[in-house]
């Protein structure tokens, strides 16, 4: 169970990322909406951000407990695979053939660097 | 017309802003790393709190110069200048904590990096990058 706790943790903080930065990109293109004070904005979508960026953060800094960070950090980038994927379905965003492609690159190299 | 010399000049200045994101942002994964290590066995050890503060505060640093540097630099040069933030890191792993970089591991890296920049910058010009990718780096 050790030897896996430091990849589950690694996989928490790319989720945790790719929702937070979804979430993001749903803030600004949402913007203020009318009568909304910047307060009452961290309720929304902006809230999730700010509460994803402090989860990944810890998860991230646990998994670097056990994890190299040279396999770790690359292994990060998988976030800019999820998120194309993700924006594409929820966001309604039109991803060109190169993006896609790219998407692949990644999946393929953080395959790489994870069994390295 | 008379703006031109002083757009060559201001490039410097986001030049300068990028190389210092890059650098911080190298930095702050390195710290990040130590305070990790300096954890182990003890979940709130004092040096590993006060490493992480510094390293959190030296990424931020990043953060806002990486904002500055997008200001005036287009993202096709701004993101793959940040391929130095990955040699940084593989580098700075491998010469501060002794991790091996086996070839399965930096040919990986290349691919993730070129997949990166390949989401980051898409060719039709009519797709144009996100600005809120722009701001998410690692």
């Amino acid at each position: 169970m050790s030897a896996y706790a430091g990849w589950i943790e690694l996989a928490l903080a790319i989720v945790l990322g790719t929702i937070g930065q979804l979430a993001l990109k749903f803030a600004l293109r949402k913007g203020p909406g009318a009568g909304r004070s910047r307060l009452a904005m961290l309720n929304g979508p902006l809230g999730v951000w700010f509460c994803c960026y402090a989860a990944t953060t810890l998860f991230w800094l646990l998994a670097l407990r056990t994890i190299p960070l040279s396999q770790a950090f690359p292994i990060l980038g998988l976030q800019y695979a999820l998120i194309p994927m993700f924006s594409s379905r929820l966001l309604d965003e039109r991803l060109a053939r190169t993006q896609w492609s790219g998407v692949a690159l990644i999946v393929v190299g953080v395959a790489m660097v994870g069994h390295s | 017309m008379h703006n031109a010399p002083h757009k060559s000049h201001d490039r410097v200045r986001f030049l300068v802003a990028l190389i210092l994101s890059i650098t911080f942002g190298v930095a702050g994964q390195l710290l990040l790393k130590l305070a990790a290590l300096r954890s182990v066995g003890d979940l709130f050890a004092f040096a590993s709190l006060a490493t992480m503060v510094l390293a959190l505060a030296v990424y931020s640093a990043g953060i806002l110069a990486w904002i500055v540097a997008l200001r005036g630099l287009p993202l096709g040069i701004a993101y793959p200048v940040t391929s130095l933030s990955y040699v940084g890191i593989l580098w700075g792993s491998w010469y501060w904590f002794g991790e091996q970089l086996s070839s399965a591991r930096l040919l990986g890296v290349l691919l993730i990096f070129a997949g990166v920049v390949m989401v980051a910058l898409p060719q039709r010009p009519a797709a144009a990058a996100d600005p809120a990718a722009a701001e998410g780096r690692s």
